[in-house]
This record gives C-alpha cells, sequence and structure tokens, in this order.
C-alpha cells in the first residue's frame, strides 16, 4: 500500500524548470530521504504534498485521495509537517501550538486532548513544563521538538519534514537525530525527509533518494548508493560526506 | 483560561467606552424642542451681537442657544441657507458682496434677493460697520497720509490683512483697481494679529473695522476713503424667514433691536470684551439692561481655574468627539485594512484615497460636511472619522503584510481555513501594529477635535477660537492645555492597553 505518490509531475517558475517529471512512491511505514545541492527541488517536491506547490502536470496523491484545491486542506490535516526551527506561532505557548487545530475541530475533547499532548511529550522527550512557555524563550532544539509534536497531534498517517534539523548546533542535533530515531520506530509512521545531510539521511530513513536539477540520479539504500553509484555526482555527493575517522587522520 | 479572561476584560472597556460616547451624542442632540440656533462669525462684535439675540429671545420665552464663531462669512452664510441656524448678525454691504454674489447693496435689493432662498431681513441694527484702511500715527505724520489715495504714492508699504479681506471682491482686489494701488502682494493674517503686527512694525498697513475698540488702543489712522470704494455697512440680522411662524415672539427681538444701537456704543462694547476681557454675555446683558456704558471691573479667573471649569464644561464633548469618531474609524478601518490584504489590487486603492483623505487640510475637510451635515457634532465626527481611517487601515495592512512568509506558510501547511489563519494566526500576530496604528488615530483624533469647535461641534476647540479671536494667550491656553493633557492621557491608556491586546509571546519578543 502506498502512503503517498508523486506521479510524472513537473513544475517550472517562469521559465526555470524546477521539477523535472518525476515520479515518487513512499510505502505505508517507509521512511525515505530526499537529499541533494540547495535549489534541486527536494522542498518543492515536498510542498506538492501539501498542495503549497501546485505541479504544472502530473498527479500527487496522499493515500488515496488526490490533492487538488478541494481535497487540499483535509490532506494537511492528516500529513504532518515540520520546517526548519519549528514554524511556531510566536505568539501562542508551545502547548498552544501543538493543539491549535485539534482546539478548533468539532470533536476536540479536553480530557483526551490533554492525554494525548502528555503521551507526545513524552515521545519527543520534552519536559512538559516547557509547553506553557512561548516560542522565543525555548531554544532552538526544545522548540523543534514542539514542532514535532504539533505535527503529530491529530496521529497523521504521513509525516513531511523539511530540513528539520538545519538550524541546530552539532551536540543538540545528534541528540535530536537519536530521538526521531526512536520516535519513528516507535510510531511506524511513512516519512518523508527532506535534508542536505547524508550521515543524517542515512540514520533516520530505510532508503535515499539523490536529486540534482529537478530530477532523481538514483534511489537506494545508503550502502548501495556507497558501492555502486548510478552516476558520477552520486558517487560525489556520498564522498564529498567525510566521516570522523577520515577528518581524523 | 487566563488569556480568555483579559479578553474578555478588553472587550467590556472598549463597549463600555463607545456606549458612554454614544450616551454623550445622544444626550447632545436629544434636546427637543428645537431651539433657535444663533451664529456669529469668528470676532467679537459678532460675538456680542448674538449674545443679544439669544438673551431677547429667552426673555420672549423663545428657547434659544449661541453657536459661537462658525467660521467667516461663507461658513455662516452656508450654514444659514441650509437650516443648521436660524440667525445671525451680518453687514448690508457683505451680504451684497461677499453672500449674494450681484452687487445689489440697498435693503430692499437685498430682500428681493434673499427671499428665494428663505432668508429675510431686519431692520437696520442703528450702526454702521465699514471696512477700512488704517496706519500708525508715526507713519500716517512721516508721510502724510489720510485719505487712501495718498496710498498711491508710497508702493513700499508692507500691507498686512485679513484672510477674508485679501479675497472679497468687495476687499482687497477691488480696492486696488478703484485706486490704482501698486503694493507687493499683501500678508494675510488673522484680523486679532493684525493689530499687533502694526504695533510691532511688522507692517504699514492693516484693514480695520470702524466699530473696532483697537484703533483708539494702537492709536491707529483710520484712512477717508474718498473715492467712496466700500460699499454701506449696515448691521443687521439676517434670519430663515420660517422663524416667524415656527417662533412668532421673535418678531418682539427684532422690534427691540431697531435702531437700538448707535456706533459709540458698539464701539463701547467691543472694547469692555476686547481690552477689558469681559465675558460677551455681560457686555450684551449689561446694554440690554441700560448700563452698557457702565465699565465694570473684568473678572478674571485664573488660568488653573479657567482651564478647570473649561474641562468641566467643554472636557465631556471632547471626549465623546474623539471615541465616538475613533470607534467608527476602527469598525471600518480594520475590515478595510484586512480587505486590502487579501485583495492587493483594491488595497493600493484603499489606501491612495485614504492617503489622498489626509492630505485635505482639516478645517477644509470640517466645512466640506457642513452642506451634507449641517454644523456641530455629527460633521465633525464625520471629518474626524475620515482622519481617523488612514492610520488604521494602513497599519492593518502592514501588519499583515509584514507577517513573515514561513508563519504564513505555516498556518495554511497544518490544514487552518482562511479564515482560522485571519482570526488565530493573522490578526494576533499583526496586533502590535494595528494597536499602534489605533493609537496614532486616537491622538490625532484628540488634536484635530480642537478644529471641529470651528463648525459649532464643541470641545476644548471653543476656548481656543474664542481666544484667537480676542488675541487672548490665557484664553487659549484654557483650551490648548487640557487638549494637550487628554493627548498625553491617551498615549498612556494605549501602553495599559497594550497588555490586553497584544498577547504575551509578541510582548517577550521585544
Amino acid at each position: 500500500m502506498t502512503a503517498l505518490a508523486l506521479e510524472r509531475v513537473t513544475k517550472a517558475f517562469g521559465s526555470r524548470t524546477v521539477i523535472r517529471e518525476t515520479t515518487l512512491e513512499v510505502a505505508a511505514g517507509e521512511r525515505l530521504a530526499l537529499i541533494g545541492p540547495s535549489g534541486c527541488g527536494k522542498s518543492t517536491l515536498l510542498r506538492m504534498v501539501l498542495g503549497l506547490v501546485v505541479p504544472d502536470s502530473g498527479t500527487v496523491r496522499v493515500g488515496e485521495t488526490p490533492v487538488t484545491e478541494e481535497t487540499a486542506r483535509a490532506v494537511r490535516r492528516r500529513v504532518g509537517y515540520v520546517i526548519q526551527d519549528g514554524g511556531l506561532f510566536p505568539h501562542l505557548t508551545a502547548g498552544e501550538n501543538v493543539t491549535l487545530v485539534a482546539r478548533l475541530s468539532q470533536d476536540s475533547e479536553r480530557e483526551r486532548m490533554r492525554t494525548r499532548v502528555r503521551e507526545l511529550a513524552e515521545l519527543v522527550r520534552l519536559p512538559e513544563g516547557l509547553l506553557s512557555r512561548h516560542p522565543l524563550s525555548l531554544s532552538g532544539g526544545e522548540r523543534q521538538r514542539v514542532g514535532l509534536m504539533r505535527a503529530l497531534m491529530l496521529d497523521p498517517d504521513v509525516l513531511l519534514l523539511d530540513e528539520p534539523l538545519g538550524a541546530l548546533d552539532p551536540i543538540v542535533r545528534a541528540r535530536l537525530q537519536e530521538d526521531l530515531r526512536d520516535a519513528f520506530r516507535k510510531l511506524g509512521k511513512s516519512v518523508l525527509l527532506v535534508t542536505h545531510d547524508m550521515a543524517e539521511a542515512a540514520y533516520l530513513a530505510d532508503s535515499i533518494v539523490v536529486m540534482r536539477d529537478g530530477a532523481f540520479l538514483q534511489r537506494g539504500t545508503m550502502k548501495e548508493l556507497a558501492s555502486s553509484p548510478a552516476h558520477p555526482f552520486v558517487a560525489e555527493f556520498v564522498g564529498a560526506q567525510r566521516t570522523l575517522a577520515e577528518s581524523l587522520q | 483560561m487566563t488569556r480568555r479572561v483579559e479578553h474578555l476584560v478588553a472587550l467590556v472597556l472598549l463597549v463600555l467606552l463607545v456606549l458612554a460616547g454614544v450616551a454623550f451624542a445622544t444626550s447632545a442632540s436629544a434636546a427637543d424642542p428645537k431651539p433657535i440656533r444663533v451664529g456669529s462669525k469668528r470676532f467679537v462684535e459678532s460675538y456680542i451681537l448674538a449674545e443679544m439675540v439669544v438673551q431677547l429671545a429667552r426673555r420672549e420665552g423663545v428657547d434659544a442657544q449661541h453657536e459661537q464663531g462658525l467660521g467667516g462669512t461663507a461658513v455662516v452664510f452656508r450654514a444659514i441657507e441650509d437650516g443648521s441656524i436660524d440667525v445671525y448678525p451680518e453687514y448690508t454691504g457683505t451680504l451684497a458682496e461677499a453672500a449674494m454674489k450681484n452687487g445689489a447693496s440697498d435693503l430692499a435689493a437685498l430682500r428681493a434677493a434673499l427671499a428665494p432662498r428663505g432668508l429675510a431681513l431686519s431692520e437696520p441694527l442703528g450702526f454702521e460697520n465699514t471696512y477700512a484702511l488704517a496706519v500708525s500715527r508715526a507713519v500716517a505724520t512721516k508721510l502724510g497720509l489720510t485719505r487712501i489715495s495718498d496710498l498711491v504714492a508710497h508702493p513700499e508699504l508692507r500691507i498686512a490683512l485679513s484672510n477674508e479681506f485679501v479675497g472679497r471682491r468687495d476687499g482687497w482686489p477691488g480696492l486696488v483697481a478703484r485706486y490704482g494701488l501698486r503694493f507687493a502682494p499683501p500678508k494675510a493674517i488673522d484680523h486679532a494679529l493684525a493689530y499687533e503686527a502694526i504695533a510691532r512694525g511688522e507692517a504699514d498697513v492693516v484693514d480695520v473695522y470702524t466699530t473696532d475698540a483697537k484703533i483708539a488702543r494702537f492709536d491707529l489712522v483710520v484712512l477717508a476713503d474718498d473715492l467712496h470704494f466700500f460699499p454701506p455697512y449696515d448691521a443687521v440680522l439676517v434670519y430663515r424667514a420660517d422663524l416667524m411662524r415656527r417662533a412668532p415672539a421673535f418678531a418682539r427681538v427684532l422690534d427691540r433691536l431697531r435702531g437700538a444701537i448707535d456706533a459709540t456704543a458698539m464701539q463701547k462694547m467691543n472694547a469692555r470684551a476686547d481690552l477689558d476681557g469681559v465675558p460677551f454675555a455681560r457686555v450684551a446683558e449689561d446694554f440690554l439692561a441700560g448700563s452698557g456704558a457702565s465699565a465694570r471691573p473684568s473678572e478674571k479667573v485664573g488660568l488653573l481655574a479657567g482651564t478647570l471649569d473649561v474641562v468641566r464644561r467643554h472636557g465631556p464633548r471632547h471626549l465623546m468627539l474623539v471615541v465616538v469618531s475613533l470607534a467608527m474609524s476602527i469598525v471600518v478601518g480594520v475590515p478595510l485594512g484586512i480587505l486590502a490584504y487579501s485583495r492587493r489590487r483594491i488595497g493600493v486603492g484603499v489606501l491612495g484615497v485614504a492617503g489622498v483623505v489626509q492630505t485635505i487640510p482639516s478645517l477644509a475637510l470640517f466645512c466640506f460636511f457642513i452642506p451634507l451635515l449641517g454644523i456641530g457634532p455629527v460633521p465633525a465626527l464625520a471629518a474626524l472619522f475620515l482622519y481617523g481611517l488612514l492610520p488604521i487601515v494602513r497599519n492593518t495592512y502592514t501588519g499583515l503584510v509584514s507577517i513573515p512568509a514561513e508563519l504564513r506558510e505555516a498556518g495554511v501547511a497544518i490544514g487552518l481555513s482562511p479564515v482560522e489563519r485571519l482570526r488565530h494566526v493573522e490578526l494576533p500576530l499583526a496586533s502590535r501594529t494595528i494597536l499602534a496604528g489605533i493609537k496614532t488615530s486616537a491622538v490625532v483624533a484628540v488634536g484635530s477635535a480642537t478644529i471641529a469647535a470651528f463648525i459649532g461641534a464643541g470641545g476644548f476647540g471653543e476656548p481656543i477660537s474664542t481666544g484667537l479671536s480676542l488675541n487672548d494667550v490665557t484664553t487659549i491656553l484654557e483650551g490648548a492645555i487640557p487638549a494637550a493633557v487628554m493627548a498625553l492621557l491617551v498615549e498612556g491608556a494605549f501602553v495599559v492597553f497594550e497588555r490586553f491586546v497584544v498577547p504575551r509571546g509578541l510582548r517577550e519578543a521585544r
């Protein structure tokens, strides 16, 4: 069963082609990383899933639902979305950010909501006391954990993450990578992750798609990409990510 | 939870403010049956004559009120034409030229011209107050000036004229043509200030009214009108023809005033009000009681006591003007700002129109509403409302537009509808900017409302306009100080208000 699918989608902004004809499927429970240099179109693909970018041709489906102007809002409530620095609203507390959409839905029940928030805080390892703070008085890592809670609040089928750890320092980043991996494993959700860090992609995802100039170069596990690159750029990109051992020599 | 309570408190405060304002507004206009309204222009003699009419009418059992110092001839004449006032003192020469524009100057011709407009003229009140040119005695002696014709030989003299005289056909332009004068363009100045100008040597020639008390005080020489340019300026009352039907007793007021005041009496009354600072009502009262000549010492109160009295009498009206007009500006301005944000093309138009309104001088905007809404607080509210609109529309628009793109998109991405985004994300994020716009409007309204007095809306502008026509700094301050204090209080109130309206998370961001 596919969790989400992009079929033969293309996109150009003016005369600049951003996505060449591309097809991508993420199976239920699969964790996939899109990786490539800045401007290769990986974020654009992610945004297509949410209907934030409308493809010039081709179709996008989440589960069985085609993403159109009419269905986009319903789809967004079934898809969790995390961006760099969390994208939290500064005028709401962390807790209010997490529960905003749930509170606006008809079936919001206070007690159930409170239980859910407690579960999520535990899952992303956020001290519950921080939920009454406003985003600007939280650290970057804490904000990211809150952002993840917000994305998970409505128990979505699919989780989209766009450079979620891009703005964090290495120690916080490493700890969050661990916590993210644990959470993904526990939840078993389909994940589409955009990053430019090969090690992060390999650590968090089952398989990796390498992109350049709006097209896919290769899809495979880290091991496959490293041992049999299908394109010189793939070899170069994998090779450019130095290991710690290498750096020490 | 606490947030909800804060919102509730803010809402209740706002509703109370608006209700208070509306209560003032309705109590001000609820007086029924309508009293007859006596207008006056912005100079001492006009105030005194209008006071006399009011007092005589009351003696005859006719309820009357004085709409003080409405402005120049154009404003007052328009006010009586559209029925905003019922009667006001005027001069035949002024009517002939400025208001009628047909040159007829005898009473019969004027009556015939006014009748189709539903207006009538009283018999002359007994004195003439014509325009004249005057120079200081020193200049007159040095250059040997006695007649206007003598000015032809001295084009180097500096002229300072009242605003109205500069523009009237029977004023400066006609005079220049008749006598063949060759002067540099004259300086236009408020009439009360012209005497100061000549006393300080900043001007050589000014226009005066012949009953003006200050001619003697400043030792000016009135130049003879040797070519008979100025038409007769007999003082009369202009009244609405239907007044006799509405208040038949008013005929006795006209009888009482027919030929009742001679030029000397008028000059003395002007001197008491203008030079001794006796209130207009007292001057009028003394004259009607037959003691017009008794120069009772004026009862000057201190600036503090005077200011407090002004606050008590004019404060509620001023506050009403500000609160009601501001409430209207908010109710219309915020949605317009939202519209400008969501429909950018409309937005450009809305901001453009609001910007143009802002450039109209405030007095002009107030006067613009007179033919539509009459005089009094209603046109003042309309003008203040328009003035208050731009800062609110612009700040609402700016506040919304400057929300960071990723936050706006985050609202979309988590599945909020446009209305939910506006309510829960965009307006709260823009709230500080919007509130700043409202604060600007409020402070501007406090200031602009002082000008509303010129169209009879009352408020702190009333002592200011009276003080201007008397050239009395104390009276001006009695209106200006409370207005300034109110502006500061409004600023302070918004600091408190911000705590309720702007979300805590944004205030911490500072």
